[in-house]
């Protein structure tokens, strides 16, 4: 059975001009010891997804669908149910990581407090020592426990968020855009570190980032996002060798990386989420675009072994 | 012609604040203020219709003194014979009076040196944050009662004491907000176009700023009716042939058990106004800051 | 080879960092944040200059300091404008100026000293009542304030001569101010404003200003002092309004002619695009005002002379050459955009508006930051375009700052690596690209994910992340992070600490670690050397921990020890001084290393 499965799930956020579906009817799989890189530009929807699934979205938002893991629906449980879950099964990691930590607090206290949170009897020597364990485990000395998160730099905060993340031994982590306040060579750092974590602890990573390059060096699968949907999926070497949605190829085309002479880019704007065109939400800026696309989201198909692509140059 | 007034309207803050208002009557923040802007201006048409609705005059004995509420007198008459309905209605010109002016006064000191104390800072700064948080530190009813013996009697006097017990507030809160402000990018960007510093001032920094003063402007009114009112009560700052509520409530509060309905009325026009002002304040609050956030989240 | 249009020489901006009031009275040193520290590079006509880094090294600092952004601790920027002086018709007399600030100032404070002097006479509030007073009541102040008018705008003019827009606000905010309390100042206002501003001002317009010739500035030198070039009265007015409008002096001075006509060559891209527009102003109006303060520089680009001398803009050609300028950048049709705000276009429609914004006072030089980090992957190719085309269309040259080595490739001539505040890396572009030379630049390289999976490799990257930039590490900066240091790059105490630290990283090592060395607070670095305090008889068994230690540690470290030793009560560890490091030329460009 896969770690997470996602089916159906739709996200409908209750803003002040209307409902916006950030997410919509969207599947997803994630197996264990696999890094799923999911790729997207803002407003695709991937961070509402990647908070859909801990349910850490503002009030008044609809979730609709099926969210299996651990052989529960996530999408209707119940808080209790879903708060034994987050910090311990599941885990995510944020992008600002000075906004995540209570400056007020020492590494030490919130060590503390997230262990308590999910067993109040622990005992502090105890808990002191998995704190210690987590902290080594992300290359910090241990005896920084007692300081304070301004006394860290940007990458150390975030290898801080990264240990306590995973001081409950997760199944699952989801990484929202981890690195991209960070440096590059700080970024390949926490990374490569984020790798070998996945490995020594048996982990599912959900990688969400805009960032092509990453998904390529760091992830084992990758989804494209847009407009709330995913427009095409598969093995990273499978995809990027043949990508398949006129979005994905867009994308890879747009890159800039060491290797690029031309710049090229997409035509158009990314799509108004409260009034998304008709059909296909990628049919205005498509090169290859025909009547059909106008008409209704196109059904997602496996022209090859391992692919999914909603794209009716595909059926 | 009217297709560019209306565009103007439509496109000016102004016309973008007004609209939102609107949006926003069906919340709790907006019927509050719904509610307080309705009785503020039903006070405003009392005051300014009260010759002629106000069934005697109120300075002239027009019945037996110290009757009870009745059919001639719907709210009775003083130990002096007077209409007390008369005298409310009446009564609600010198408040409002003083607290608009005192209100306009505090805010054209107060909101211009806060602007300009805090966009250029320095010992200018340093120098005026002294000075109004030492007005800052008495208290209000206090300042105004010392200021008040100092200055002397009279409509204007009274409003300018009052005002002078708010300016600090206006400055605080505009000059800290200036400073904040100051740091935002896009007033680096005009400074880096060399833009002249009235327009800065004034088109880049003032706009965050103004949002403030609605919401100052409410909680400094709803206060201020109380300091007059006590200063009035005091004894201090009004003729006393001109009817006004404290004086009203000073003069017949030993009298509450006997004439109850001389020192109930008057008193009550406090309460109410007070609180429809802050409920104004209250409301704009809740309505403003949300777009503040939102504008700065976007 | 052309003249460089900007040259920079041993520039440092160091930032002091705030003491407590505690800590000022316990003395000891202040310190500061060593943003840029000591970056030499010229910029030439025509080309795109990368200045790349990862954040702390200064580059967004040294842009900001080539439009008078950011103070200048030492060091000398000079910028050459290849263009002819121009011939001006506006100049001030002083007399004239006297005589304008006299009236305007002082009707300010008129109605400022009106309101003060009801304030004591305590009239009664009588709201239509002033026609019942006798003329005599008010005249007389009336006289006795417009002396004091005279001689407060005279002494205002002599402390500081600002341009009369800002007299103008105040003596209608002192209008408005009197009105309230005294409403005979309608009647004074009104009479005032007539005279003033509408009759007055015609006539003393010609006074003051009269046709000639003012040299406009084409060569500026910013130094530590302020902007160099400039009249002796300029410097005067900025010292005290240095003093008299406090410490932050660069960015809060009153806008000096020198700085203005700076600006009007040098402008600047953020990398925030949603943060540098003002949400309350529509894109037409923000650009408006960029052209309005630059209008004589955006006709006199247009040598139709005809339109020489203008005083004050007139709309319609703001508006038309504001239309022309988002047709440029691409936000068509043009008038669409124009009443739109902020909030309502795309982040990459917004960054195109800064770019117009920037562009429109016909600079020569144009600081990027960053300009496409924060724009999506698809929409940066689309941006970076745009800023090429206006390259060549207006031929400009770009300082473009980047931490993406990949952007910088592609869009740069040649380049500067920084790193902590110094140039590591400078020269052509490609060059560096095929053959990296400086380890950090290797590094870089190195890190970049690449969007080809065939072509995943093993990263080897140095390690830790960039230090604090108040205590820079001794000799080269990245001596501790180099994979290929030397002996003699630099290391000191506090690499010897941190090496401590490392070897406390395997939990069962660290008890051991532990006893045997002691706390890691027990031990101080000092500059070269690290002392720690011990017992006497402890003494030579910690000396001995410290010397296995240093066995261990890596080569460049162990190497640089100059001397293990114990002294009374306290063990040392001291290293050699360094080897003085200079930028050296290398296979076509500078690095700043060791190895070459």
């Amino acid at each position: 059975m896969s770690l997470l499965e996602v089916e159906g799930l739709t996200v409908t956020y209750a803003s002040r001009d209307g409902p916006i579906a950030a997410v919509r009817d969207l599947d997803l799989v994630l197996e264990r010891g696999q890094t799923l890189g999911l790729i997207g530009e803002s407003g695709c929807g991937k961070s509402t997804l990647g908070k859909a699934i801990l349910r850490i979205l503002p009030e008044g938002t609809q979730v609709e669908g099926f969210i299996r893991f651990d052989g529960k629906n996530l999408a209707t449980a119940d808080e209790d149910t879903l708060e034994g879950y987050r910090g311990r099964n599941l885990s995510m990691i944020f992008q600002d990581p000075m906004t995540r930590l209570d400056p007020l607090m020492t590494v030490r206290k919130h060590f503390i407090e997230l262990i308590r949170a999910h067993e109040p009897d622990a005992k502090g020597a105890g808990a002191i020592t998995r704190a210690r364990r987590a902290l080594t485990a992300v290359r910090i000395p241990p005896d920084r426990l007692n300081q304070y998160p301004h006394e860290f730099s940007g990458g150390m905060r975030q290898r801080i968020m990264i240990a306590l993340a995973l001081v409950f031994n997760p199944s699952l982590l989801i990484a929202d855009e981890p690195t991209t306040s960070l440096d590059v060579i700080v970024e390949a750092q926490i990374l490569q570190l984020l790798n070998s974590i996945k490995q020594d602890f048996d982990m599912g990573v959900l990688l969400i980032t805009h960032n092509l390059g990453l998904v390529s060096e760091y992830a084992d699968e990758i989804a494209v996002m847009y407009a709330g949907r995913i427009a095409e999926r598969g093995r990273v070497e499978d995809v990027f060798a043949e990508p398949l949605h006129p979005y994905t190829k867009g994308l890879l085309e747009s890159v800039i990386g060491l290797e690029t002479t031309a710049l090229k880019s997409i035509p158009g704007q990314p799509p108004d989420l409260l009034n998304p065109p008709s059909g296909c939400p990628f049919h205005p800026r498509c090169p290859a675009a025909m009547d059909v696309c106008s008409t209704a989201f196109p059904p997602t198909t496996h022209p090859r072994v391992g692919r999914d692509v909603a794209c009716y140059l595909y059926p | 012609m009217a297709t560019v007034t209306v565009d103007i309207v439509r496109r000016s803050m102004m016309g973008r604040a007004l609209r939102v208002f609107w949006g926003q009557s069906k919340t709790v923040a907006g019927i509050l203020v719904w509610i307080g802007l309705a009785v503020v201006l039903a006070f405003v048409a009392i005051a300014f219709l009260a010759p002629w609705i106000a069934p005697y005059d109120p300075n002239l004995p027009s019945g037996p003194p110290g009757a009870a509420p009745s059919a001639e007198h719907w709210f009775g008459t003083n130990r002096l014979g007077q209409d007390v309905l008369s005298r409310t209605l009446w009564g609600a010109r010198i408040p409002l009076s003083v607290v608009a002016l005192a209100s306009a006064i505090s805010l054209a000191i107060g909101a211009p040196l806060g602007l300009v104390s805090g966009f250029y800072g320095g010992y200018l700064d340093r120098f005026l944050v002294l000075v109004m948080d030492s007005i800052y530190a008495f208290p209000g009813l206090l300042l105004a009662i010392v200021v008040a013996a100092v200055i002397g009697p009279g409509v204007v006097n009274v409003s300018i004491v009052i005002a002078l017990v708010y300016v600090p507030t206006y400055f605080r809160v505009i000059r800290n907000h200036v400073v904040a402000v100051k740091e935002e990018l896009f007033v680096e960007a005009s400074e880096a176009l060399a833009l002249p510093r009235t327009t800065v001032i004034g088109r880049y920094v003032l706009p965050s700023v103004a949002q403030n003063i609605p919401v100052i402007f409410s909680v400094s009114a709803a206060d201020a009716i109380l300091t007059q009112a006590g200063l009035s009560f005091l004894g201090l700052g009004l003729p006393v042939d001109i009817p006004d509520w404290g004086l009203d409530v000073s003069r017949y509060a030993g009298l509450l058990q006997t004439m109850w309905w001389a020192v109930f009325f008057p008193g009550l026009m406090i309460i109410i106004l007070t609180t429809s002002l802050a409920f104004i304040s209250e409301g704009l609050n809740d309505i403003l800051n949300p777009l503040l956030r939102r504008k700065e989240a976007r | 080879m052309a003249e460089p249009l900007l040259r920079v020489r041993d520039l440092k901006v160091h930032y002091p960092l705030f003491k407590g009031f505690v800590q000022r009275l316990l003395g000891g040193g202040s310190r500061y944040v060593h943003a840029v520290d000591g970056v030499t590079f010229d910029v030439l006509p025509g080309e795109v200059f990368g200045l790349v880094g990862e954040s702390g090294c200064g580059k967004s600092t040294t842009g900001r300091v080539l439009l008078g952004l950011a103070p200048i601790t030492e060091g000398e920027v000079t910028l050459q404008f290849p263009e002819p002086e121009r011939i001006e018709s506006r100049q001030v007399r002083p007399l004239g100026l006297l005589l304008a600030c006299l009236f305007w100032w002082g009707s300010a404070a008129v109605y400022v000293a009106n309101g003060l002097a009801f304030l004591l006479a305590s009239r009664p509030f009588l709201p239509f009542g002033f026609l019942a007073s006798p003329p005599s009541a008010w005249l007389a102040p009336w006289l006795g304030l417009a002396a004091l008018q005279a001689v407060f705008g005279l002494a205002l003019w002599a402390i500081v001569p600002w341009s009369r827009r800002p007299a103008r606000w105040v003596a209608a905010y002192g209008a408005v101010l009197s009105f309230l309390v005294f409403p005979w100042g309608l009647v004074v206002l009104v009479f005032e404003t007539v005279l003033f501003f509408y009759l007055g001002t015609p006539a003393l317009s010609a006074l003051i200003r009269r046709s000639g010739r003012l040299r406009t500035p084409s060569h500026f030198a910013l130094g530590p002092k302020g902007i160099v070039e400039g009249t002796a009265a300029e410097s005067k007015a900025t010292s005290f309004e240095r003093w008299f409008l406090g410490p932050r002096t660069v960015r809060t001075t009153g806008l000096s002619w020198i700085l203005q006509e700076l600006r009007s060559r040098v402008q600047i891209i953020y990398q925030d695009p949603h943060g540098a527009l003002n949400p309350a102003l529509t894109l037409g109006e923000m650009l408006e005002h960029a052209l309005s303060a630059h209008w004589d520089k955006v006709i006199a680009a247009d040598l139709d002379s005809s339109r020489k001398g203008v005083q004050r803009p007139p709309r319609e050609e703001i508006r038309a050459r504001a239309l022309e300028l988002f047709d440029d950048v691409g936000l068509r049709p043009p008038e669409q955009f124009y009443a739109k705000r902020p909030t309502e276009i795309s982040g990459g429609q917004q960054q195109r508006v800064v770019i117009a914004r920037a562009i429109a006072p016909n600079p020569r030089l144009l600081v990027a930051d960053e300009p496409v980090a924060l724009l999506d992957m698809s929409i940066r190719a689309k941006v970076l375009e745009l800023m090429l085309d206006l390259k060549r269309k207006y031929g400009l040259t770009y300082v473009f700052i980047t931490h993406d080595l990949a952007t910088a490739k592609l869009m740069c001539d040649r380049i500067a690596i920084m790193y902590l505040g110094r140039i590591v890396e400078m020269g052509q572009a490609s060059r560096i690209y095929a053959d990296p030379k400086h380890p950090y630049t290797r590094a870089l390289l190195q890190a970049i994910p690449i969007p080809d999976p065939r072509l995943r490799r093993v990263k080897v990257l140095p390690k830790g992340e960039v230090p604090d930039a108040v205590a820079p590490p001794a000799g080269c900066r990245f001596h501790p992070r180099c994979p290929v240091a030397l002996p003699s790059c630099g290391w000191e105490g506090r690499d010897f600490l941190s090496y401590l630290e490392e070897r406390r990283l395997d939990p069962e090592k660290a008890a051991q670690e532990e006893r045997a060395l002691g706390a890691i607070e027990a031990w101080k670095a000092d500059g070269l050397a690290s002392r720690r305090k011990v017992r006497p008889s402890e003494r030579e068994a910690v000396l001995a921990r410290v010397r296995e230690a240093l066995a261990q540690a890596p080569e460049p470290l162990a190497k640089a020890v100059a001397e293990v030793g114990a002294q009374d009560n306290v063990v040392l560890v001291r290293f050699r001084p360094p080897d003085p490091l200079a930028p050296k030329e290398v296979e076509g460009r500078t690095v700043e290393c060791l190895l070459y």
